[in-house]
């Protein structure tokens, strides 16, 4: 590989934040990096920083120390080149869900409207949602609207597409769903993926690379290569055995007894 | 065999059945009050001495020119404040400055009984509509202001992140996603300071006697010069009803609607 494969670069990256007096060291000394169209997972129990990292990645939080150089560039602001996804959908309910996916699309130059709705459709379509363009956000259920949430990320086309627990608030069923269907999207697209969770088998059936972190202040703990072919299943045992070494790893480091592992 | 009326809702008939019964049982006790009180009905009216004065009121067509005047006053002083204060509240959420500088001052104001603005709005502008308007507005500005500001700052930070990664930045923002994130709240602040609004005309008709039109607030005052109180209480059903439709009708459903389709049921923090 060469330099330019690699798409996000984060060095010696800490970050800390003052409650009243305290003052909480959320991640200390993060250094990784994602080629393209490289899907990677950043695993970890609650709190440990994690949303934090991934929200600098997008431009949304700044970078206290070290660096994160996203595209050979320091990521300060948001950029539509990476799409995020959140635990909750985030949709706009008084756009109905094609004005949603439309959006984004709103400041991509060179197309004109009309352009942008075919586009949009085309999107809905590949998230199983069509007929759906005129539905509002609240007449959805929650994994339709983390499918229009999807499709509102991806049709930008960006180069990266960073998810924040987006199937966290989701039931198992419509999770194993979603977790075909994101399958099936990357091997159609290869973006760049960078998902944030604490679930431990989501991470092992969607990814390619899971980036374990420990309890606050966040250290990686094991960068683990998950080298099974796609597409894959929660209930495949290959998965599981994987993700009881993952588990095994995050408890290794961890005597606190809060975690709760959510597999 | 259940009999069912073949093109009406039964659901609908008892509802309306029902309302039609509380309303007669509230005039039956008003007709006992008078028979039993014993005062003179130049005092206490009967309810049947209101309807025939509003029904002539309404035939010779004083009360509905007096509503409409009502009206109109009404949607252009509140619509006054409305350009001012959902704008100005805005502004006031984004910049620090411009809060600190007048929002002690809207604080002071808003407590102010917007009565009190009449001897003033007396001097300023005489027994004129102006008048008028300005008291409406000076009643309900200061509460649109505070409630907008303080609307905008309860909106999820989670669409403003979710915009941002979207590209959208500045004035964009503001017009795509903070101003309709926060627009359920602004309509609750709307509504309050709706009722505002329409006390303040309320005193404002009854103390600007102004010869250019005569709304309900006015009809109510002439009502009392000439002594006659079937007219007075009349009228005070009168602005019962556009009240009750402004603010039950037409406000809570605007309300519910949004409430429902932002989604509140479950807030997406």
């Amino acid at each position: 590989m060469t330099e330019t494969d690699v798409k996000i670069c984060a060095s010696h990256v800490g970050k800390a934040f003052t409650r009243g007096h305290r003052f909480i060291k959320v991640l200390d000394n993060i250094s990784f990096s994602v080629q393209a169209g490289e899907f990677v997972a950043i695993l970890g129990p609650s709190g440990c920083g994690k949303s934090t990292l991934l929200n600098m990645v997008a431009g949304l939080e700044s970078c206290e120390e070290g660096n994160i150089i996203v595209n050979e560039y320091h990521t300060a602001q948001p950029e539509r080149h990476r799409m995020m996804m959140f635990q909750e959908a985030a949709l706009f309910p008084w756009y109905n869900v094609l004005g949603n996916v439309v959006y984004g699309l709103r400041f991509k130059k060179g197309l004109t409207n009309a352009e942008r709705k075919t586009i949009a459709l085309h999107y809905l379509r590949l998230v199983g949602l069509d007929h759906f363009e005129r539905a509002y956000v609240h007449e959805l259920s929650g994994g339709m609207k983390q499918r229009v949430a999807l499709a509102r990320a991806l049709a930008p086309n960006p180069q990266i597409l960073l998810m924040d627990e987006p199937f966290s608030a989701l039931d198992a069923l419509t999770c194993e769903q979603l977790y075909k269907d994101v399958q099936k999207i990357w091997n159609m697209q290869h973006k760049t993926v960078l998902l944030v969770t604490h679930n431990v088998r989501e991470a092992v059936v969607l990814t390619q690379r899971v980036i374990v972190l420990s309890q606050r202040p966040g250290k990686i703990l094991k960068d683990f290569p998950i080298r099974l072919p796609y597409p894959r299943s929660v209930h495949d045992v290959s998965v599981s055995a994987l993700a009881n070494e993952l588990i095994k790893v995050l408890h290794e480091k961890d005597d606190a007894d809060d975690y709760v592992s959510c597999i | 065999m259940k009999y069912r009326l073949p093109f009406l809702d039964l659901s609908i008939v008892k509802f309306l059945l029902k309302k039609v019964a509380y309303l007669f049982v509230i005039l039956c006790i008003w007709q006992c009050a008078y028979v039993l009180g014993g005062c003179s009905d130049l005092i206490f009216p009967t309810p049947f001495q209101v309807a025939r004065f509003l029904w002539n009121a309404c035939a010779d067509g004083t009360l509905v020119g007096a509503t409409w005047m009502t009206i109109k006053r009404l949607i252009l002083g509140y619509g006054i404040s409305m350009l001012i204060g959902i704008p100005l509240g805005m502004l006031c959420s984004r910049f620090y400055i411009l809060n600190a500088c007048i929002g002690k001052l809207v604080l002071g104001l808003q407590t102010l009984p917007s009565i009190c603005w009449v001897p003033l709005t007396l001097l300023w502008f005489g027994q004129t509509d102006c008048a008028i308007l300005f008291v409406v507005t000076m009643g309900s500005l200061w509460s649109l202001i505070a409630s907008t500001e303080s609307s905008v700052r309860q909106i999820p930070n989670l669409y403003i992140k979710a915009a941002r990664t979207m590209g959208s930045r500045g004035i964009d923002l503001w017009l795509t996603v903070i101003f309709p994130a926060a627009l359920p709240f602004i309509i609750t602040g709307m509504k309050q300071s709706w009722a505002f609004a329409w006390r303040s005309l309320m005193s404002a008709e009854i103390y600007v006697s102004t010869i250019r039109g005569l709304g309900v607030g006015q009809l109510l005052h002439y009502g009392r010069e000439m002594q006659a109180m079937d007219h007075v209480v009349g009228i005070i059903l009168v602005i019962i009803a556009i009240g009750f439709i402004a603010e039950k009708v037409i406000f809570a459903n605007l309300e519910r609607t949004l409430h429902k389709r932002w989604g509140f049921v479950k807030s997406p923090h």
